[in-house]
């Protein structure tokens, strides 16, 4: 009993600790790639619009870690269970809209997509065959530039000012004049770029956040398709507990609850919602997200049910 | 099998699994194709190394992950004992590998790469030796064909072609030897070697000269003597001004006019020599001049004597235009940009360093002063490096006799100038082996040892190039390194702490998920470096390198103790 209500503790240090350090890399990866949004203009207002997300990233990471670890514990989860879903519905109804309503996330993806480098004055900057020496920078404009390109005749030329334009990775003089970086990027940049699969799980995580933000808020008229979802959605969680305790394997069992998680975020998305929408009749469109995620956390939960329960497994847990 | 066995097949798995992955990684991506078939071997196996050491971080960690969670079972164990006590030897293999990756990252994998790059610069060399044999001899070059032919063999050792070449070679040369002995320039007069004479030596030398009728090397010799002098030597200067009047007097005594112009044409070469110590230019002058008596009169001693001098003496203001030009397909470096003196940048297309000196080729250097104007921006197609100066005039070895301009290739000046006697020098202020190890970027740090990557920090801040790029390569450096007895630390604690409890063989669904293992822990250890290199770059930026150095150094300590401090809770049941 006190073991079950001790994840509630763990709960809270674990989504506080991960909070926290995705704050804090969002902001040294903020700082370090010099991606200062034009319209956020500081590394706080970056790390105040990036908050929602994060909270949301907290969840679904404090909520993995906590389960794997009941998995372990000798005691029967039931209580321990029960614990985890109040905090979800704590954290999903009343944190998250806190978080939403104090920070300045609004809906829309943070800072990445406006990427503006912050490139060292005066230094040589080289990507490939091209490499820049600038003495002023003004967001996207530089003044002041000796551009190098290999390619050309002659190697150097001098620019009262030249353009950066992150999409096309490349700068523009005043004539018209291109310096192509082509793909290459510089090194400054190469080492501290998201790694693919990361920037996919971002995403993902976004469109989940941009999703549950436009339910609306709880104390200001939320609708009860917009309670059923959140509720389904907490549900859906908990049922995480079923990889967690999946095999007698606890590694892979870990590893599964790791990709439950991520795979959650994939199909909370429109298309699913939408096929879900399809199958229902037309007075329950309104419900379909509700519906469909309460069905597939059901679904899970039974099969947890149907698991030999973890005490009769010849184990030898952890205290 | 107790314990021990089974953590040993762990990391037997786990460098089998090195080995083949790597094995199949360098027949995937086969790199060595553009070397010499009698490089691939060496060249190969350094790849093959690489690629290995790359593998074996996570090949390793995967192995101990699933023998720790899923083979070992608890009656391979003492009971109640920590796990340390009860896996000792394989922990102490763990602990070597751990120190083998250190190693490696700090020093052996830069020395492979090193060596990589000078096998494929031999391999270079040896084809472009082994065509310019058989190109030489097409054209009876013999000689030269024989030259090559022996710089081929040296570095690709014997082969059938080889010998074949040289069999062919013999033959030609019997066939067209010519028994006359080619004429070779006298050398100066038989006399000793002057140039380590003290000043007495010099004095007598030129008084030797002057009884002799030779004025204008008495001239010379005693000019040599009062130059060298620390003291006034008047019997240096009596010898010097009667050896001038001599020349003078020889001069108004010849009635001929043949002699007379001939005899102006030698002193007005002998005076721009004489000036060359004020004017580098006038070297140049006097070497034309003396190469025109030279064809006039190949015999006089005078110019026999003053021609080669000259001509040694134009290699230290400037070069020549046919040895520069024979260099320019060697291999070497390209597309170097580095500052130079403060806001003197230079752009280099190509430079090479070969045993009569570093030569390089489309240079292009501009200077802008704090206000951002163009100072001067410059061209010259060559350029050599000399004594501590960036020379960028060659002058033809023949002249072409339409003067000294026509004679010389410099820089064209776009825009700006620098004075008369600077236009074709640049003081360097870094020695040409750092411009040959930086100035194509930082791309080769990683030939460089852990402790020359650190020293290069000022050495790169003086070249003008981003300080990041060695901080980057220093965490990169420490976390694939020290990295490893994290990475395989953390996998015993973790495989251990999330072991399975299945009492016999697992089922065979739970089997057939093993082999996607590996994949997650590559993508775990590759996130949780991008992480460590994000927080340790940005301590770096805002920080500075004091700073940023100990957390490099506390961070990886810190983390490792962590892991060690999980892993010593670990207890068998």
């Amino acid at each position: 009993m006190k073991r079950s209500i001790g994840v509630a503790p763990r709960f809270v240090g674990f989504f506080i600790a991960i909070s926290g350090l995705i704050l804090l890399i969002t902001g040294v990866y903020v700082y370090s790639a010099g991606m200062l949004a034009v319209r956020a203009g500081s590394v706080a207002a970056v790390v105040s619009a990036a908050a929602y997300p994060v909270a949301l990233a907290a969840l679904f990471g404090s909520a993995v870690f906590v389960l794997m670890r009941l998995a372990l514990s000798r005691v029967s989860p039931i209580i321990g269970l029960l614990v985890l879903w109040v905090l979800f519905l704590l954290v999903l109804f009343f944190v998250l809209p806190l978080v939403r309503e104090t920070t300045s996330w609004n809906g829309e993806e943070p800072a990445v997509e406006a990427e503006v480098p912050v490139f060292p004055l005066q230094t040589v900057l080289r990507a490939g065959d091209t490499a820049i020496i600038l003495d002023v920078q003004t967001g996207l404009r530089l003044d002041g530039v000796i551009g190098i390109q290999f390619a050309a005749v002659p190697r150097i030329a001098r620019y009262e000012h030249l353009y950066f334009d992150p999409d096309e990775n490349h700068f523009v003089a005043a004539d018209g004049t291109i310096l192509p970086l082509g793909t290459a990027r510089f090194s400054d940049q190469q080492s501290v770029r998201i790694p693919e699969p990361a920037a996919k799980t971002i995403d993902d995580l976004l469109r989940a956040g941009h999703r549950i933000v436009s339910l609306g808020v709880p104390w200001r008229g939320m609708t009860v398709a917009g309670y059923a979802e959140l509720l389904s959605l907490s549900v859906l969680l908990l049922s995480i507990w079923t990889f967690a305790r999946m095999s007698q394997w606890f590694l892979l069992n870990a590893a599964l609850t790791l990709l439950a998680a991520r795979a959650i975020l994939w199909l909370y998305s429109p298309p699913l919602i939408e096929f879900v929408r399809a199958q229902l009749p037309p007075g329950l469109s309104e419900y379909a997200a509700a519906i469909g995620i309460a069905i597939a956390a059901i679904l899970l939960l039974v099969i947890a049910i149907l698991l030999p329960p973890l005490h009769t497994l010849d184990v030898d847990y952890e205290s | 099998m107790k314990a021990d066995g089974k953590a040993y097949i762990a990391i037997g798995l786990g460098v089998a699994a090195t080995v083949l992955i790597g094995t199949g990684a360098i027949m995937v991506r086969t790199p060595v194709t553009q070397v010499h078939d009698s490089l691939q071997f060496a060249v190969g196996w350094r790849f093959w190394l690489l690629a290995c050491m790359d593998v074996m971080p996570v090949a390793l960690a995967s192995a101990i992950l699933i023998v720790f969670s899923l083979v070992l079972q608890r009656y391979d164990l003492p009971k109640a004992t920590p796990l340390i006590r009860a896996v000792r030897g394989p922990m102490v293999v763990v602990v070597v590998f751990g120190l083998l990756s250190v190693l490696w990252q700090a020093a052996l994998a830069p020395r492979t790469r090193t060596r990589i790059i000078q096998l494929e610069h031999q391999s270079s060399m040896a084809i472009q030796a082994w065509e310019d044999a058989n190109d030489a001899y097409k054209r009876d070059d013999l000689r030269e064909a024989r030259e090559k032919a022996g710089l081929y063999g040296a570095i690709t050792g014997e082969s059938r072609a080889l010998e074949e070449f040289l069999e062919e070679l013999e033959v030609r040369e019997v066939v067209v030897r010519n028994p006359r002995e080619i004429s070779q320039p006298e050398a100066f007069l038989g006399e000793p070697d002057v140039v380590e004479q003290s000043v007495v030596e010099f004095i007598e030398l030129a008084q030797d000269f002057f009884d002799r009728g030779r004025y204008y090397s008495a001239h010379y010799f005693a000019t040599r003597a009062v130059e060298l002098s620390p003291v006034e030597r008047l019997d240096a200067r009596r010898v010097q001004q009667r050896a001038w009047e001599a020349i003078q007097d020889e001069g108004r005594a010849i009635e001929d006019s043949v002699e007379s112009e001939y005899f102006d044409a030698k002193f007005t070469a002998y005076t721009a020599f004489q000036r060359s110590t004020d004017s580098p230019e006038m070297l140049i002058e006097a070497y034309y001049r003396f190469q025109e008596l030279a064809e006039e009169r190949p015999d006089d001693p005078d110019v026999q004597h003053y021609l080669p001098e000259i001509a040694a003496g134009l290699t230290g203001i400037s070069f020549f235009l046919d040895a520069a030009r024979s260099y320019e397909t060697y291999p070497g470096v390209q597309n170097l940009v580095f500052e130079n003196e403060a806001r003197e940048y230079l752009t280099i297309d190509h430079l090479v360093q070969v045993r009569e000196g570093d030569f390089v080729y489309g240079v292009e250097v501009i200077r802008v002063d704090n206000d951002g104007a163009v100072l001067y921006h410059l061209r010259a197609p060559y350029g050599k490096f000399i004594g501590g100066d960036l020379v960028l005039r060659a002058v033809r070895r023949e002249g072409t006799g339409t003067g000294l301009e026509a004679n010389l290739i410099g820089p064209v000046y776009f825009s700006g100038d620098r004075p008369p006697e600077m236009r074709s020098f640049f003081p360097m202020r870094h020695a040409v082996d750092e411009i040959v190890r930086f100035g194509p970027g930082a791309q080769w740090l990683d030939q460089e040892n852990i402790a020359k990557v650190f020293t290069a920090i000022p050495l790169f801040a003086r070249l003008g190039l981003p300080v990041s790029g060695i901080y980057a390569q220093l965490v990169e450096r420490v976390l694939r390194g020290f990295g490893m007895f994290i990475l395989l630390f953390a996998s015993i604690a973790i495989g251990w702490r999330y072991r399975s409890r299945y009492l016999g063989r697992p089922p065979v669904l739970v089997m057939l998920t093993v082999p996607f293992f590996p994949l997650s822990v590559w993508g775990v250890a590759e996130f949780v470096r991008y992480l460590s290199r994000l927080i340790l770059l940005f301590s770096f930026s805002i920080f500075g390198s004091t700073t940023g150095l100990a957390l490099l150094v506390a961070l990886p300590i810190i983390v490792l103790f962590w892991v060690l401090a999980s892993l010593a809770r670990q207890r068998t049941s």
